[in-house]
């Protein structure tokens, strides 16, 4: 099956295929997933490694449970987040039990880090105000505005109703504008 | 104000995963590959031995066989004891009477009637 050449196959099918034995299944979907994933974590935890540990769990899972996959009962993306959203605030808060009020930012040395550099600071003005949000609502406007997902994907993720979720992306995103308001210039936007 | 933010947000840049980690999941995935339906059903004497219940009953079976052969081959006068004096078959054999007297007469009333 040439799944190298589609991508137009439904995550739930590659993973069907993948617990029918098809290795070639399980490396679509981890080029697919794991940038999203790993994405995810990294502005849930702003931890490389942390997120890289987070990433490599939620995929193992995944593979864990291929075998016993209910095609349309979850999509696979959705069912990640949530895994993810998991596994994240499991160590967030492991963290604080420990004294830390956040995983301290590390050093970046990983290959690609000086392209990634030249954004660094306004990445930086935005997953700082991030930070700064309550944890729920950091998860709601990355989910949908960084992640895309749709208000009912996020309910999902998030096990909350979608009235929740649209609540907790407005409160986020005020909060965030106001942290963000002194870095308008560096950001290089203006009200709107 | 959203205007402003959603530019932020387009503008946003995914953090990507390193060729370590790719390399790491496909090895986890590599690991926990379920094998195909067909690879995992037992065959030969497995299958038997699923059928059959195991190996403690299939043990149980041997024996009883062997005892059968051995009984069979080295003693056939002591089985007539059991299946040649009357007891199953010949002058003494049971018959569906002895077991229920009534059921004859309970067919020749209904006969009368």
């Amino acid at each position: 099956m040439p799944f190298d050449a589609s991508h137009d196959i439904p995550s739930e099918a590659l993973l069907a295929a993948f617990a029918a034995g098809d290795i070639a299944a399980a490396r679509v979907l981890t080029l697919r997933l794991t940038p999203r994933i790993f994405g995810y974590a990294m502005r849930l935890l702003r931890d490389r490694a942390e997120a890289e540990d987070v990433t490599q769990e939620a995929l193992l899972r995944l593979w864990k449970i291929a075998p016993e996959w209910r095609m349309g009962e979850a999509r696979v993306t959705t069912w990640l987040y949530r895994v993810t959203t998991n596994l994240c605030t499991d160590r967030l808060r492991r963290a604080r039990w420990s004294g830390l009020d956040e995983i301290a930012e590390p050093a970046d040395d990983a290959p690609g880090a000086f392209e990634r550099m030249l954004d660094a600071d306004r990445m930086d003005a935005l997953d700082a105000a991030l930070a700064l949000l309550p944890a729920r609502q950091r998860q709601a406007v990355i989910l949908r505005h960084l992640e895309h997902l749709s208000n009912p994907e996020i309910a999902e993720v998030m096990d909350i109703g979608i009235e929740a979720v649209e609540s907790l992306t407005a409160r986020g995103k005020r909060r965030l504008s106001a942290a963000l308001a002194g870095r308008r210039a560096d950001l290089g936007y203006e009200n709107g | 104000m959203d205007h402003g933010l959603d530019g932020v947000f387009a503008r946003a840049v995914r953090p990507m995963p390193s060729d370590d980690l790719m390399a790491r999941i496909m090895a986890d995935a590599q690991a926990h590959m379920p094998r195909p339906m067909a690879a995992r059903r037992p065959d030969g004497w497995r299958a038997v031995l699923a059928v059959l219940g195991g190996w403690l009953p299939v043990g149980g079976l041997a024996m009883a066989t062997a005892a059968g052969l051995v009984i069979g081959m080295f003693m056939p006068d002591a089985l007539g004891a059991f299946a040649g004096d009357g007891f199953v078959t010949g002058a003494g054999a049971y018959d569906l009477s002895d077991l229920s007297p009534q059921i004859y007469q309970f067919s020749e009333q209904e006969l009368n009637e």
